[in-house]
């Protein structure tokens, strides 16, 4: 046998072999011979070292058909709130054509027009009834951005309407004059500018104890031919609301108010925690709802939904996450990933934010309190109330 | 012809890489210790004879173990290793995992200064090698009474060192040889701690320690051959050769996340890893080159290892010194029927070749030894080049015992060798 040929085989043969073996993952085997004991995972409750009220620009103005910053409710009324302070609110929407209209529409006159507003909030005594105004905005506004304290010219008073705080949907009429004065404009392209939409308030004098609110994707301006019927959106909205003090909250709670600027702002001591790698971390607000609750008919809903926001040095805001209420624990948890790479960069000694703000989320508006628990400390094996961080952490060899 | 032996080699390579790459690349939960398991290559044929060969002079292959076997060298010699490597670890209860790993083994370079009388030799290996895995299952309670999250813990240890030797070997006598190298030493080892979640809430994390070591020794040696013991063409042959402490200096850095993701959990800090002497003595017996005897015996004092930095079973903050020194005592022997026959057969022209080693382990675990038994064995393939073999060679043994912490390895090698010699530098003569 030639010896290249007999060497070439035997090495085939080896590559073969080597190909051929199968290997299975190593298991537990040995572990004593590494001596890493304790590197087990576990949870640092970390109370909030700093828990404060912060302020931020309270933003009411938004989009309800999906653009961005999206809004989906406007508020309408006033309460006076000896706990929470007196507030109210005005409603501002446009209007935008759907985006299919039926052959012929626009060629035919409208003969009546309707707002139909689909209730979905009350704050404050839903036994009321409200004297609403609605007037036709002066000019065209811009929600984008809006805060809470901004007013836009209004122009003519359309109508007056009295309504019931517990009816789900109100159909507001609107007078022939302005259906006729804007049946071109509604019919046209140029609906978008040419109708500037309303502003929606407690007539002048008109007395109540309720705040509501419409849910805006569900609502329309109703406007009928003499053939059809054709629903356009209330796409351009905002709230304009004002709030006053409010007495000093109890010992251990915390009110954060909705409607207004104020957050919830905390801040964190990391000593000991250096270095450790983080599985998870989440913040955990427990919240008690009896704070707010009232005897009567008079309901103050608890915010649903909170937003977390970081907040770096100079002051910049960046969303984190979002979190809804847990009416079981009374909690709100706030934990994604981005909030366990936030924190992980916090024990790494590189942390991006010197504080996180807490509020309920911009949409959709409303007047919420956020009665925080500060206190007292748990005892032993108790779970803390506190507002905290939960960080799953593992030490490291 | 050349261009065939340089397929082979690719196809070894290839082959190694592929297997590599298919096994899980673990290997002895051993390797933990110290810098890592030691590594022992001086060439194909003393591999295949129980491991040193401090003392084996051959024409044909160049021995890595002592520099005085470099004034041998009577052609331009090249060699490349690829090594295969699989392991089953078993415990005192029983339960057993598998690993394999793979690569290339030693690259070595000889050229003949003056042939016969002076060589010098550039060799490149490994000293060390760190690839073990262990995985620790658990629950843990999460915050606030929920259900037990289930996470699993991966102990991983990756890297070793390098070892880049280049020295000159030289025949002062006629039974005398004596050699120099120096030894670059350069490596990582990291050890690396992967905890992973059924639970998609939670983020796998992975933190590593690594230490990057660097530092030049150098190695002397020498070998006495009296020939003509029994009969004319023997040739007896003792050797030695000691490496001397290698003070490294690096620098450690501990790390989280992910190759290309890792952030500095602290900077690094510098400091200085002492890795012991090598001595070796052996042995050679060579019968008209028919017959082949040899045995060794290697000596390193891990007890007087020292760093500054943390490694499996040291920790000189801690007060942990886990190391002894290391013994080793090897033999073998081989046969070619044909001898020096150019015209014999295929098989009588090939070198049969057996051997056996058994090691203590310079490490002790809770104080117990750990001991290593194994046998060796290989074959040497001719080629249509006279001074060209193709190697294979093979290990199989047991290290350590299922006695309280330890575990047992039950281990096989396999390796593939090209060693190819060829005349350089020689002046073309006409007419």
């Amino acid at each position: 046998m030639p010896p290249i040929r007999s060497a070439g085989s035997a090495a085939l043969l080896f590559s073969m072999v080597l190909l051929l073996s199968a290997c299975q993952d190593p298991s537990g085997v040995g572990l004593e011979l590494i001596g890493e004991e304790g590197q087990d995972p576990n949870v640092v409750v970390l109370a909030a070292d700093t828990v404060m009220i912060g302020e931020a620009d309270e933003i009411t103005g938004g989009f309800a058909d999906g653009s961005s910053p999206a809004q989906e409710r406007v508020l309408v009324g006033a309460v006076t709130d000896l706990l929470f302070g007196d507030a109210s609110a005005e409603a501002y929407f446009d209007v935008g054509p759907p985006a299919t209209i039926p052959n012929g529409f626009r060629d035919r006159t409208i003969t009546s027009a309707t707002l139909r507003l689909s209730r979905d909030y009350v704050y404050g005594d839903s036994m009321q009834t409200l004297s609403l105004a609605l007037y036709q905005m002066a000019d065209d506004w811009d929600p984008t951005g809006a805060k809470a304290d901004t007013s836009f010219e209004v122009g003519a008073l359309l109508d007056t309407f009295e309504i019931a705080a517990a009816d789900t949907l109100l159909e507001l009429d609107l007078p022939a004059s302005w259906v006729n004065a804007n049946d071109e404009f509604l019919r046209s392209d140029t609906v978008l500018t040419a109708v500037d939409g309303f502003q929606l308030r407690l007539a002048d004098g008109a007395m109540t104890n309720a705040v509501i609110g419409f849910a805006m994707p569900d609502s329309e301006l109703r406007l009928t031919t003499a053939e059809d019927t054709v629903s356009y959106a209330l796409r351009e909205v905002f709230t304009h609301t004002e709030r006053g003090e409010a007495p000093a909250p109890p010992p251990d709670l915390l009110f954060v108010r909705d409607g207004t600027p104020e957050v919830a702002a905390l801040t964190f001591d990391y000593d000991n925690l250096e270095g450790l790698a983080l599985a998870r971390g989440l913040i955990r607000l427990t919240i008690a709802p009896d704070a707010v609750e009232s005897s009567s008919s008079f309901a103050r809903p608890l915010p649903q939904t909170l937003a977390l926001f970081g907040i770096t040095e100079d002051d910049a805001r960046f969303g984190i996450t979002t979190a809804t209420l847990d009416e079981d624990t009374n909690s709100y948890t706030f934990a994604n990933t981005s909030l366990t790479s936030i924190l992980q960069d916090v024990l790494l000694g590189n942390p991006l934010f010197v504080r996180f703000e807490m509020e309920a989320t911009a949409s959709p508006v409303s007047l919420g309190v956020l009665p925080l628990v500060l206190g007292p400390a748990p005892a032993e094996g108790e779970p803390d109330p506190r507002p905290r961080a939960a960080l799953t952490v593992i030490p490291v060899n | 012809m050349r261009f065939s032996l340089l397929l082979l080699l690719l196809a070894l390579t290839a082959s190694t890489a592929a297997w590599a790459q298919n096994s899980n690349n673990y290997g002895s939960i051993y390797s933990r210790f110290g810098l890592g398991e030691r590594e022992e290559f001086s060439s194909s044929q003393s591999d295949a004879l129980g491991g040193l060969g401090v003392a084996l002079r051959s024409a044909q292959y160049n021995g890595l173990a002592n520099p005085a076997l470099w004034a041998d060298l009577s052609f331009t010699d090249f060699s490349a290793s690829a090594i295969v490597r699989s392991i089953e670890t078993t415990d005192g209860s029983d339960a057993t995992s598998q690993g394999g790993s793979g690569g290339l083994g030693a690259l070595e370079l000889g050229l003949p200064l003056v042939r016969d009388r002076l060589g010098l030799t550039v060799a490149f290996r490994p000293y060390s090698r760190v690839n073990y895995r262990a995985i620790q299952d658990g629950t843990f309670t999460p915050d606030e009474g929920g259900s037990d999250v289930d996470f699993t813990t991966n102990f991983e240890g990756e890297g070793g060192l390098y070892q880049l030797s280049a020295g000159l070997g030289a025949r002062l006598t006629g039974g005398l040889r004596v050699g120099a190298s120096v030894d670059g030493y350069f490596g990582n080892v990291s050890y690396l701690q992967r905890t992973t979640f059924v639970d998609q809430n939670y983020e796998e994390t992975r933190t590593a320690r690594s230490a990057r070591l660097s530092g030049i020794s150098g190695t002397v040696g020498f070998v006495l051959t009296a020939p003509g013991v029994f009969n004319e063409g023997d040739g007896l042959h003792i050797g030695g050769a000691v490496t001397l402490p290698a003070r490294l200096s690096g620098e450690e850095v501990r790390t989280l996340g992910f190759s290309l993701d890792r952030d500095t959990i602290s900077v690094a800090q510098e400091g200085e890893v002492t890795i012991p002497l090598v001595a070796r003595a052996g042995v050679a017996f060579t019968g008209r080159e028919r017959w082949t005897l040899a045995a060794d015996v290697l000596y390193e004092p891990w007890s007087q290892f020292e760093s500054s930095f943390a490694f499996g079973g040291f920790d000189q903050d801690a007060g942990v010194n886990e190391l002894r020194d290391r013994f080793r005592v090897s033999g073998g022997f081989q046969v070619v029927p044909g001898g020096r026959d150019r015209t014999a057969g295929f098989f009588a022209r090939s070198a049969y070749r057996l051997g056996a080693y058994t090691e203590r382990a310079f490490y002790a675990p809770a104080g117990t030894g750990v001991q290593t038994i194994a046998v060796t064995g290989g074959l040497s393939f001719p080629t249509l080049i006279p001074t060209a073999r193709l190697d294979f060679g093979i290990e199989a043994g047991v290290r350590g015992a299922t006695d309280g912490i330890l575990v047992r390895d039950t281990f096989i090698r396999g390796t593939a060798t090209i060693n190819f010699g060829e005349r350089w530098f020689v002046r073309r003569r006409f007419g």
